[in-house]
């Protein structure tokens, strides 16, 4: 019965990056195997290198004073603290409000096997980032001190045990806000709060890794005492990391005793948490003059409501907003610091304009509004295919809302920090175009993905926003593009100044944008009528 | 009002639905009865224009599905067999949408909105989300939005599942009343003894072939429609 429950959840997560319409046809193996094999590959180089680089400042320091399980600690610490902010967004979602609910627990099967093919799932989520910070730790720490085949196999060990301490931090906190908001009206604004108190938390994180990184290598004893009393199993696992069967028995012991008492506790309250109503009170119609709007407005507005009634969505779709504010909050403060930064790196020094415009893209090219937007029709999907409505009308909707969320806060982006970066007037004009022409076109991107890659048989609108291959996709696209464009700029800042080379890259993406969006406007709108 | 011609669809290798005609006059209701699997729900969906068939010919009220499909849509309804709705909507904000979709004006809407929200006895609950409605609410709501629009030709899908005794009646009642001001009622349909009372004719598909079509009385004869089903599953099979 279990086997069964997990090779569901595994189909489910692998339909994910299959995709799938109503009709079940499925989309090309090859070709969805290369680019998952750049998704990952891209992913895993970019993320590697940075925790190489974590790690490469962090480890020799460390190894040369004894202290090599303190290294690993630390990088135990980051990988659980780091899958728990990012997983946390999903656990609530897909540990309790899947849409198979009903369906799973009228089967003969316990509340507890259901949990745990959620569990499972969120396992290997949570294994996914464990191996992607580990292994460039594991590399650096071996090739400091050499490697040892016994040491090896307890690394190993430690990257498959850990994923399991992550998934007690992410289901206590996700049993605690489901409890708190089984019952609540306006479950979607606690969830937002903590999802965005959490980010808050990560990306202060970020912005001090520097100093921790200084703090660590300069009191190493004093944070190695600290680390024995706070974080108990994070010590064991330095050791067993660093060779001590021992302690690798220890911190095993204490990860599996922990995860079994929360998955008992956990079982106990499944049923009453998955089938408690909501607490909602009775609002009686009163029967009041409705009015009326045109067919364009109306989708419009099903689309804004959607966005707004899926605190998913709006977190991981509108997370450029925040961002830009942050950007522009930050080139304010921090004029000076970010003057200094560039005439520090050769590289960015007299490209200011250029640099703005890559940053303010770059958080634009992560808000994928449209990346989901069909995918979440869902079944729900025949409602607009049977309306008297040409398909490109509903497409549009959704560039709209894309464009309605991130197009502001790109444009005061850049008229805000060029103006207080001092680029000029005519480099502020050529920045917004070249940015709200890109903003367009990541809108497109999106959609045109996702109609190319649809999942309508979701179970958990959480996974399809967060997980689903247009989404990954259109986010790889975006950032590929930002890549080149900034690859050409490069080659052609010597012979042209940064405004008319920006304003080339505008005319060429507005082209690409208009042809795409022919594109979608024939052949999407005719597959979005027969999904 | 609706009329299929050579209908072929084809999933990969398998004939869904093979050559299949069928002419559905205005102020006929007409039944479509099937084993599961048969191509009932395939037809029903090429209808309405949400599924590109292979070959063959759809017109409503003589326009071609093909060539003109928003023509064609906004003479028809469709009420699927589940009634997955937008759960971030309360019921009357689905329903409004609905109307804008069609552009129904404004008084229309309004008046139709309460007199089959009454007759459902969904009124009080439409400022609830419908997230929050039972199966049969969300049949409802399908049914009432489905009717917004006073459609030519009402393609149902299963229309009774989930619908009370005094809902079932209601619905069956307002079918024959479309029928009565010149509409057309094409349904699939598991219950043969409610297709044998409602049915003016009767079609049965088996394994995407048309085996019978026809008056209801001329079909079932002397026996029932059941006997009738069944003696034609077994002569096949």
């Amino acid at each position: 019965m279990l086997k069964a429950l997990l090779n569901k959840q595994i189909l489910e997560f692998f339909s994910l990056f299959t995709g799938s319409g109503k009709m079940g046809k499925k989309s090309n193996k090859k070709g969805m195997t290369v680019l998952y094999a750049v998704v990952f590959a891209y992913v895993f180089g970019a993320g590697g290198f940075m925790m190489y680089q974590i790690a490469d400042a962090l480890c020799p320091s460390l190894c040369s004073v004894g202290m090599g399980w303190l290294f690993f600690a630390i990088i135990g610490l980051m990988s659980v603290s780091l899958s728990v902010i990012f997983g946390i967004f999903t656990t609530q979602p897909m540990l309790y409000d899947a849409k198979d609910n009903d369906l799973l627990l009228s089967f003969p099967i316990s509340a507890s096997k259901i949990l745990f093919s959620r569990m499972f799932l969120l396992y290997l989520q949570n294994l996914i980032f464990s191996l992607l910070i580990f292994i460039p730790a594991v590399v650096v720490y071996n090739s400091t001190v050499g490697t040892q085949p016994l040491t090896l196999v307890l690394q190993v060990i430690v990257m498959i045990i850990l994923p399991l301490l992550s998934l007690v931090v992410e289901c206590v906190v996700g049993w605690i806000v489901a409890v708190i908001t089984s019952k609540m009206r306006r479950k979607n604004i606690v969830t937002l709060v903590l999802s965005v108190a959490l980010l808050g938390a990560y990306f202060y994180l970020t912005t001090k890794m520097t100093d921790y990184m200084e703090y660590i290598t300069g009191n190493a004893q004093q944070l190695g005492a600290k680390i024995i009393n706070a974080f108990y199993p994070f010590y064991q696992m330095g050791r067993g990391a660093c060779g001590e069967i021992s302690s690798l028995l220890v911190f095993t012991g204490i990860s599996l005793v922990v995860f079994a008492i929360v998955y008992f506790i956990l079982s106990i309250s499944f049923i009453k948490i998955t089938t408690t109503k909501k607490g909602a009170k009775k609002v009686k119609y009163t029967g009041q003059m409705l009015e009326t709007m045109s067919v364009s407005s109306a989708l419009f507005k099903k689309e804004l409501n959607r966005f707004f009634a899926t605190p998913m969505y709006m977190l991981n779709c509108g997370l450029g907003v925040i961002f830009h504010i942050v950007i522009i909050v930050f080139v304010i403060v921090k004029k000076d610091a970010l003057f200094e930064v560039f005439s520090v790196i050769t590289v960015f020094e007299h490209h200011t304009l250029a640099m703005l415009v890559a940053l303010t893209c770059a958080v634009a090219g992560m808000d994928l509004v449209t990346a989901p937007a069909v995918s979440l029709e869902g079944k729900n999907i025949w409602i607009l295919q049977t309306m008297p409505l040409d398909s490109w009308q509903v497409l549009k909707a959704k560039l709209k809302l894309h464009l309605t969320i991130n197009l502001p806060s790109s444009v005061l982006c850049i008229a805000l920090t060029g103006a207080f970066m001092d680029v000029g007037v005519v480099g502020i004009i050529t920045a917004e175009a070249f940015t709200i022409i890109f903003v367009c076109f990541c809108a497109v991107i999106g959609l045109i993905c996702n109609l190319k890659i649809p999942n309508l048989n979701w179970t958990s609108e959480a996974v399809v926003i967060k997980q689903s291959a247009s989404v990954l996709v259109s986010m790889l696209v975006n950032l590929g593009t930002i890549f080149a464009f900034g690859g050409l700029y490069y080659l052609l800042q010597r012979f042209l100044p940064a405004e008319i080379i920006i304003l080339i890259f505008a005319i060429v993406l507005l082209a690409v944008t208009a042809v795409f969006t022919r594109n979608l406007k024939i052949n999407g709108s005719k597959k979005f009528s027969y999904l | 009002m609706l009329k299929i011609e050579h209908l072929t669809k084809k999933y990969g290798n398998k004939l869904a639905v093979d050559d299949l005609n069928l002419h559905i006059q205005g102020g006929e209701i007409y039944g479509f009865i099937g084993h599961n699997g048969a191509g009932k729900t395939t037809t029903l969906k090429a209808c309405c224009g949400i599924l590109q068939f292979d070959d063959g010919e759809i017109y409503i009220d003589g326009v071609s599905i093909k060539k003109d499909p928003i023509a064609c849509k906004s003479k028809i309804a469709y009420i699927p067999d589940n009634p997955d709705l937008y759960e971030f909507m309360t019921g009357i904000k689905y329903l409004n949408f609905v109307a804008d979709m069609f552009s129904v004006p404004k008084s229309e809407r309004n008046e139709r909105i309460k007199m089959y929200a009454d007759m459902f006895e969904l009124t009080d609950d439409l400022a609830q989300p419908i997230g929050s409605y039972s199966h049969g609410m969300r049949q409802k709501l399908a049914i009432i939005s489905a009717l917004i629009h006073t459609p030519k030709l009402v393609i149902m899908d299963e229309p009774f599942v989930g619908l009370d005794p005094k809902s079932s009646h209601q619905l069956k009642q307002l079918m024959r009343e479309i029928c009565n001001n010149g509409g057309a009622i094409f349904f699939s349909t598991h219950v043969l003894d409610v297709a044998e009372k409602l049915c003016d004719k009767i079609a049965i598909i088996k394994d995407g072939k048309l085996i019978k079509c026809g008056v209801t009385e001329e079909i079932k004869g002397d026996s029932s429609l059941e006997a009738v089903f069944l003696e034609l599953e077994g002569d096949d099979a």
